[in-house]
C-alpha cells in the first residue's frame, strides 16, 4: 500500500495522465480489498485438541463423515453452518470441492442407515467459534467473521 | 411368529457378544453424550389408470402409501456407533403399516485413517444395493416418489431390504479416486408373505427359511468427487419348506437370487445423471411350483436418470427405466407359447415393463419436500401382484400420476 501511494506521488509530480493515475489506485483497491478478503474467508477452525495440517482429501473425509477421529485416536466432532445457506455453500464448493446437495445426500444415507451420525448444524460464525473452542476434537468453518487469535486454524495443505 | 423370535434371540446375542468383545478392549469411560434421533414421515397419494399400484388406485386415486421412521445412534466411544431404526410401511396390499425392525447394528471402526479405514457392522444391517437401497423408504434420500422399478421393484423388497449377520466396509485412497467397499455374510429376511408372491407369484402354505448369503459393493468415488461408479453383488439363498398338503415336493427345495448391478453417476452443479443396469438370476431346484425350463432365467433391468436443478427450492427429474423377466425372451413370446402348452393362458406384457416418467421437486425447507411425478407404463413385470390379484384384468399401456408429502428431522 505505501508503495502504491509512493508511487502515485511520483507519478503525479512527474506529470503523468489521468488514466495511468487511476488504473494505479485501481489496483491498489483490488490489492486492498483482495487481502482483506482472503483474511476473513474459508477459515477451517479446529479445537486446540485436534490436528492443525490436513490435506484436502482428509479434509473431505471429515466432512463426509467417514473420518472419525483424529491422528491421535480422539473423535472429531464435526460442525456446519445451515446447510442451506451461503457461507455452507461457499464452504463445500471452494474448500471441499464438493456440491452442496452431494454432501446432504451422504450425510442423509448414513442417519437412515444406521452407519454414522449427522454433522452438529450451529445458527451462525459466532456460535461456531464457541462451540470449536469449546469441544474437545471439534473441526468447523468461518467465512465472514474473523478467527479469535486462541482458536487454532486449520492449515489445508 | 417362531422364525422372528429364533431370529430375534440371535440378534440380540450376537449383538451382546460384540459390545462384549469391543468394551473389553478400550480403557477409555463411555461417552453417552454423542447421541442424535431422526425420523421421517412420508404420504403419498397414486393414482393410476387401469392397473393397481399402492391400494386401489384406479378409481378415485389411493392414499395407502405412508413410510413413517424414526431412528436413534449413540456413540459411547469414537470408534463405535450403535444405531438402530423402526419403520412402518402401509403400501397397498404389500405392506400394511406393522413396524418393523429396519436395522439394529454396532459398528465398530478398526482402523481409521485418510488412506485406509476398515471396520465391521454387526447386526441387522441394510443392504448395500446399488445407490439406493440402503434408504430407499426415506423420500428425502431417493430420487422421485417410486425409484426405477426395474431395479427396486416392490416384489422383492423384503429379501434385499436388509439382513442379519457381518459386514466389513473399508475406503481405500488411490490415484483415481476413493475405493469404498463393504461386504456381508448374513441371512435375508424372508419370513414374510411378501417373500413368497415375489418368488412364488403366489403366498403358498409352506414357507422360506433364509440361509447365510453374500451382500457386497465395491464404488469408487472419483478424485474430482464427480464420478461415482459402483458394483454390487448380492447372492442370496433361501430353502423352502413344504407343508404336509403340498405334493410334488422331494428333498430339498431350494431357491436363489443371484443380482449383478452397474451404477454409475455423475454429478454438476445443475445436472445429475445417473444410470445402473442389473442382471438377476432366480434358480430353483426341487421346486415344483416353478417347473424348468421357468426355473433358471436372467431379468435384465436398466434405467437412465436426468436431475436439473432449476433453483435451490424445484429440481425437476426425467427417468427412461427398463424391466425384462428373461434377457432372451424380452417381449415375452416364448413364455406364453410355453404356458399354452401347459393349457394356460399368460399375457406377454407381464413379462416386461418400459417406465417413462417426469417430475417436479419442491424443497419447503431443509425438513420438508413435496414431489409430483407422472408415469407412462408398456408391460407391467414389475406391478405387485398382491394388488393386482387377477393378472387377466392388467392392462399393458398405462399411467400413473403420484404425489408425496415429506417431513423429517
Amino acid at each position: 500500500m505505501t508503495l502504491g501511494h509512493k508511487q502515485i506521488r511520483k507519478q503525479s509530480y512527474s506529470g503523468c495522465l489521468l488514466s495511468q493515475r487511476c488504473t494505479m489506485v485501481l489496483f491498489a483497491l483490488l490489492l486492498f480489498f483482495s487481502i482483506s478478503s482472503n483474511a476473513f474467508s474459508h477459515e477451517v477452525i479446529v479445537n486446540s485438541s485436534a490436528d492443525t495440517n490436513l490435506s484436502a482429501n482428509t479434509l473431505r473425509l471429515i466432512y463426509s463423515m467417514r473420518l472419525q477421529t483424529w491422528s491421535d485416536g480422539s473423535g472429531i466432532t464435526v460442525f456446519i453452518l445451515d446447510p442451506q445457506g451461503d457461507a455452507h455453500r461457499k464452504f463445500c464448493l471452494e474448500v471441499l470441492n464438493v456440491f452442496p446437495y452431494q454432501l446432504q445426500r451422504v450425510w442423509d444415507v448414513l442417519v437412515f442407515s444406521g452407519t454414522g451420525q449427522a454433522p452438529i448444524v450451529v445458527k451462525n460464525e459466532q456460535e461456531m467459534i464457541a462451540k470449536v473452542r469449546s469441544t474437545p476434537g471439534a473441526i468447523g468453518y468461518v467465512i465472514k467473521t474473523e478467527v479469535p487469535s486462541d482458536v487454532k486454524k486449520l492449515n489445508i495443505h | 411368529m417362531l422364525r422372528s423370535l429364533t431370529f430375534t434371540k440371535w440378534h440380540v446375542a450376537s449383538l451382546l457378544f460384540c459390545l462384549l468383545f469391543i468394551v473389553s478392549y478400550v480403557d477409555a469411560a463411555p461417552d453417552f453424550k454423542r447421541w442424535q434421533i431422526h425420523g421421517f414421515v412420508t404420504q403419498s397419494y397414486t393414482k393410476t389408470t387401469d392397473n393397481q399400484f399402492y391400494g386401489n388406485s384406479s378409481g378415485k386415486g389411493s392414499l395407502d402409501f405412508t413410510e413413517i421412521g424414526i431412528n436413534a445412534s449413540v456413540k459411547p466411544f469414537s470408534n463405535l456407533q450403535l444405531a438402530s431404526q423402526l419403520l412402518s410401511r402401509r403400501a397397498g396390499e404389500i405392506d400394511n403399516g406393522d413396524i418393523k425392525l429396519d436395522f439394529a447394528l454396532v459398528d465398530y471402526r478398526l482402523f481409521d485413517d485418510t488412506e485406509f479405514g476398515m471396520g465391521v457392522r454387526v447386526g441387522r444391517v441394510k443392504n448395500p444395493i446399488g445407490f439406493y437401497n440402503e434408504t430407499r423408504d426415506v423420500l428425502f434420500t431417493r430420487e422421485g416418489i417410486i425409484l426405477p422399478q426395474s431395479i427396486y421393484f416392490e416384489r422383492a423388497r423384503d429379501v434385499s431390504l436388509s439382513s442379519d449377520g457381518f459386514h466389513f466396509y473399508g475406503h481405500l485412497q488411490t490415484p483415481v479416486g476413493l475405493l469404498n467397499g463393504q461386504f456381508g455374510i448374513a441371512l435375508p429376511r424372508v419370513s414374510t408373505a411378501n417373500t413368497e408372491y415375489a418368488l412364488l407369484g403366489d403366498n403358498k402354505p409352506g414357507s422360506f427359511i433364509s440361509e447365510p448369503s453374500f451382500v457386497g459393493r465395491l464404488r469408487l468415488d472419483a478424485i474430482d468427487s464427480r464420478l461415482s461408479v459402483a458394483f454390487s453383488y448380492i447372492k442370496l439363498n433361501m430353502e423352502y419348506e413344504p407343508t404336509a398338503s403340498e405334493v410334488g415336493f422331494s428333498g430339498n427345495s431350494d431357491v436363489s437370487f443371484d443380482l449383478r448391478i452397474f451404477s454409475i453417476r455423475y454429478n454438476m452443479m445443475k445436472w445429475s445423471f445417473t444410470s445402473e443396469y442389473a442382471q438377476r438370476r432366480f434358480m430353483f431346484t426341487g421346486m415344483p411350483y416353478i417347473p424348468p425350463p421357468a426355473n433358471n432365467k436372467v431379468g435384465e433391468s436398466l434405467y437412465f436418470q436426468s436431475i436439473y436443478r432449476f433453483s435451490q427450492r424445484w429440481q425437476y427429474i426425467a427417468r427412461y427405466d427398463v424391466l425384462f423377466s428373461d434377457r432372451h425372451d424380452r417381449n415375452g413370446e416364448a413364455f406364453v407359447a410355453g404356458i399354452s402348452a401347459l393349457g394356460q393362458t399368460v399375457s406377454a406384457f407381464s413379462r416386461y415393463a418400459k417406465d417413462f416418467m417426469l417430475g417436479v421437486q419442491l424443497s419447503i425447507s431443509p425438513n420438508w419436500m413435496a414431489r409430483f411425478e407422472a408415469h407412462s407404463i408398456d408391460g407391467t413385470a414389475w406391478l405387485p401382484s398382491q394388488d393386482n390379484p387377477d393378472p387377466a384384468v392388467t392392462k399393458r399401456y398405462w399411467n400413473m400420476v403420484n404425489v408425496a408429502m415429506s417431513y423429517r428431522f
